[in-house]
């Protein structure tokens, strides 16, 4: 039997303080009793001055904190252990260490995880408290930074004013964001149920996987494409994705973050302004006028074709890039040098005032002559400056209109010349005809006359044959007279000024007839006279044409016991209206009709009915000068009708 | 008395055989051109010193006369106060429209055309006579 001897009891007291955990033993009233140096360490406290006093007073709340709850969240617990003499674990507490004042003082943020244990006595009752703590302070200020951060990525994500959406490798939805959501027009949940190749529109879609695959096999690092997307009301949208793989330390990816923008409007606007473009761009080059752009300096920076084709010189010799033919000058309309320095261009950038409807003639090589222009030059101003900053020069080829007015003026000249020659025929003419008129019956009244003066004077010196002979040169002279009369007036209706009125054809007849009836009133004829044939012409001209036409139908139907003459008029199937005069006299052969309006034309023998054969013709005279025509019918002993319209 | 300006020696003739056809037996005065119907007037050229108080009835005037043709005459007898009233018959050939606006604008108291018919000439005549020397008051003044 050996005997062992007992080993000596350890020093539980400096056991205890040693303890690298921080330990302290509260009496059931708190009174500090004990404390570990690691606790008076992390608790920046040294034993002496806590030893005995409250664990409140040791360790009050930060009066700085008012929300602090560390002291009241410790009572709780202690109290529990107290009464139900069971090991209570606390929460992480907050609870701040007062500094030292050789340290500054103050309270520093603290976070522990208490356990307080009660340690009882023989018959239950708790006799003390263990209060061990870990400082968590680091750990639990890390944890709130990450929830922070966390809380923070998610506002983001929700909040994003882009789509955002986290996808597997195979395509599926992990996670999106609702502007995703809105963008596509899914809920979240139907969304999560998708891959992105089903609201990839299919004409994009092979692009887009082929990308997806190069990303995923890490030929790319990430991509971006603009494609389009189906909705879920079947609409597409343009969308821009941006794609990224994250990696795990494999690198191999394990899903891919896309960030998705709406493009649809800025595509539209695009879209809208290349039409725009197109459009400009087509009226630019096929317009006819003339466009130059020139900068600031007066360098052109543009030109349309048409400007190209008026200035015959060629875009590269327009910027300055190729000289231009030595001939190429600009000229004033009076022929003399348009000097650069006073065109309208140069007058913009120094007056910056537009400049209109300035004429300018230009050489134009390949025509070899000059073209002449219509000039406009318009400044674009930038605000608040003085000098345009650009100057549209617009300007039309009016070539062809110089060359007609010249001919005009030509023709003009050439008019004048001949309206002064027909002025001067027109004054012989009229002095002829005066001279006619009055000079050629001079001798007639004396044929005449001095005939008359033979039969009354000598009538006992001629037979019976001599005296007729006189009074056939008595009737020659007066028919000669008759003749010369109506031959000035045919002359007359030729050159007589037209004023045009309305006339009433009607009454105008009504007039002749009872003038013409007074003449024979014994004569048998009835007149018909159609009541309101009113036209627009010569008063006094038309009157003469009817007196002609009705003085006819009343000669013509002398010999007629019985005779009916009809003035009237008969309406077009196309609304013209042809006039008429019928008569059912004498008539004519149809076969001579085309010799009835000719001067000294005449069917019948003068024997038979009187006349000079003018007065047809006067007729004819007249219709003619109303712009109208005339034409006849008729039938030996059947009468005859004159027609005409105007 | 009548004055009668007329160029033409048949015509002369005719008109002072036709007013004595109708036996107008006043005195005739012929004046052969514009001249010596304003000398006769007025007292001048040939007529120098003639009594210019006497003043003819009537001027049977012709438009187209040498010198100074009828229009003219026309002008000057409406001009002088001494010949203003004086009246004045036109008788020519013309019928042109502008011989008769002028004419009358001048103060032609009448404007007879000359018809070549002597007989229809013989009775203008005559109804002229009627009128001018026998039915017509003319004013008071100095002529016979």
């Amino acid at each position: 039997m050996s005997k062992i001897s007992p080993a000596p009891a350890p020093d539980f007291q400096r056991l205890f303080e040693s303890a690298p955990d921080l330990y302290l033993v509260l009496m059931p009233d708190f009174t500090i009793v004990a404390a570990s140096e690691a606790y008076l360490r992390a608790t920046m406290t040294v034993r002496e001055e806590i030893l005995g006093r409250g664990i409140f007073d040791v360790f009050p709340d930060n009066p700085n904190d008012p929300t602090a709850t560390g002291v009241s969240n410790l009572r709780a617990s202690l109290e529990r252990v107290l009464h139900h003499q069971v090991v209570d674990v606390m929460a992480i507490q907050q609870y701040d260490i007062q500094r030292p004042e050789s340290e500054g003082g103050g309270f520093e943020e603290r976070y522990w995880s208490p356990t307080n244990s009660p340690v009882c006595g023989p018959d239950g009752e708790v006799t003390a408290i263990i209060h061990r703590v870990e400082e968590v302070t680091r750990r639990t200020q890390i944890e709130r930074l990450l929830e922070a951060s966390e809380a923070r990525f998610l506002t983001a994500f929700e909040q994003a004013a882009v789509g955002i959406a986290y996808i597997t490798p195979d395509g599926r939805w992990l996670r999106v964001n609702q502007k995703l959501c809105d963008i596509l027009g899914y809920t979240r949940d139907e969304m999560l149920t998708l891959r992105f190749q089903d609201v990839t529109h299919p004409d994009d879609l092979q692009d887009d996987l082929a990308y997806f695959q190069q990303i995923r096999s890490g030929e790319i690092a990430d991509y971006v494409i603009e494609k389009r997307s189906i909705r879920k009301d079947q609409s597409i949208i343009w969308a821009n994705w941006t794609v990224s793989p994250v990696r795990e330390n494999s690198n191999k990816p394990i899903y891919f973050i896309c960030v998705v923008e709406d493009i649809t409007e800025r595509k539209r606007l695009e879209q809208a302004i290349r039409e725009s473009e197109a459009r400009h761009r087509t009226l630019f080059e096929t317009m006819a006028q003339g466009v130059l752009y020139e900068s600031g300096d007066g360098s052109i920076i543009g030109a349309n074709s048409a400007a190209q084709d008026i200035l015959g010189l060629t875009l590269d010799q327009l910027m300055g890039k190729v000289p231009i033919d030595p001939r190429w000058g600009v000229i004033h309309e009076d022929g003399s040098d348009f000097p650069a320095d006073t065109r309208p261009a140069a007058t913009v950038r120094q007056t910056g005032q537009s400049i209109r409807g300035v004429i300018m003639g230009i050489f134009n090589p390949r025509d070899d002559a000059y073209r002449w222009v219509v000039v406009n030059a318009e400044p674009q101003l930038q605000p608040g400056q003085a000098a345009p900053q650009q100057i549209y020069v617009t300007f039309t080829d009016i070539t062809p209109h110089k060359q007609a007015q010249a001919q005009i003026e030509a023709l003009n000249e050439i008019l004048e010349r001949r309206a002064v020659e027909l002025e001067a025929t027109n004054k012989e003419l009229e002095a002829f005809s005066y001279s006619v008129s009055h000079d050629l019956r001079a001798p007639l009244r004396s044929i005449n006359g001095f005939s008359q003066i033979l039969l009354e004077d000598y009538a006992d010196q001629l037979d019976a044959s001599g005296q007729a002979y006189l009074q056939r040169v008595r009737a020659a002279a007066n028919r000669m007279a008759e003749l010369i009369d109506d031959l000035i007036n045919l002359a007359r209706i030729a050159r007589a000024e037209m004023h045009f009125e309305p006339v009433d054809l009607s009454e105008l007849a009504r007039n002749i007839v009872r003038e013409i009836v007074d003449t024979k009133p014994e004569r048998q004829v009835e007149f018909v006279i159609q009541e309101g044939m009113v036209v627009d012409g010569d008063n006094r001209m038309l009157r003469i044409m009817l007196e002609n036409l009705i003085h006819n139908a009343w000669k013509f139907t002398s010999r007629k016991p019985q005779a009916h003459i009809e003035i009237g008029v008969q309406e077009q199937p196309d609304e013209t209206c042809v006039f008429f005069v019928r008569d059912d006299g004498a008539g004519f052969n149809m076969a001579y009709a085309d010799k009835l309006f000719g001067a000294f034309q005449r069917l019948h023998a003068i024997t038979d009915f009187e006349g000079t054969g003018i007065g047809l013709a006067t007729v004819q005279r007249v219709i003619h000068r109303h712009g109208g025509r005339i034409w006849a019918e008729g039938a030996v002993g059947q009468g005859a009708t004159f027609y005409f319209m105007f | 008395m009548i004055l009668l300006v007329e160029d033409n020696p048949d015509d002369e003739v005719l008109t002072l055989r036709a007013l004595k056809k109708n036996n107008i037996g006043n005195e005739v005065i012929v004046a052969r051109d514009g001249v010596e119907a304003l000398d006769f007037l007025f007292g001048t050229g040939i007529y120098a010193g003639r009594n210019i108080e006497i003043l003819p009835q009537i001027v049977l005037l012709d438009l187209k006369l040498p010198k100074v043709n009828g229009l003219e005459v026309l002008h000057r007898i409406r001009t002088e106060a001494h010949t203003r009233l004086l009246p004045v018959v036109i008788l020519t050939s013309s019928n042109e429209e502008q011989d008769l606006v002028n004419g009358y604008s001048l103060g032609a108291n009448s404007y007879i055309r000359k018809p070549v018919d002597f007989m229809k000439f013989t009775e203008a005549i005559g109804r002229l006579g009627l009128y001018w020397l026998v039915l017509n008051e003319a004013p008071r003044t100095r002529n016979e």
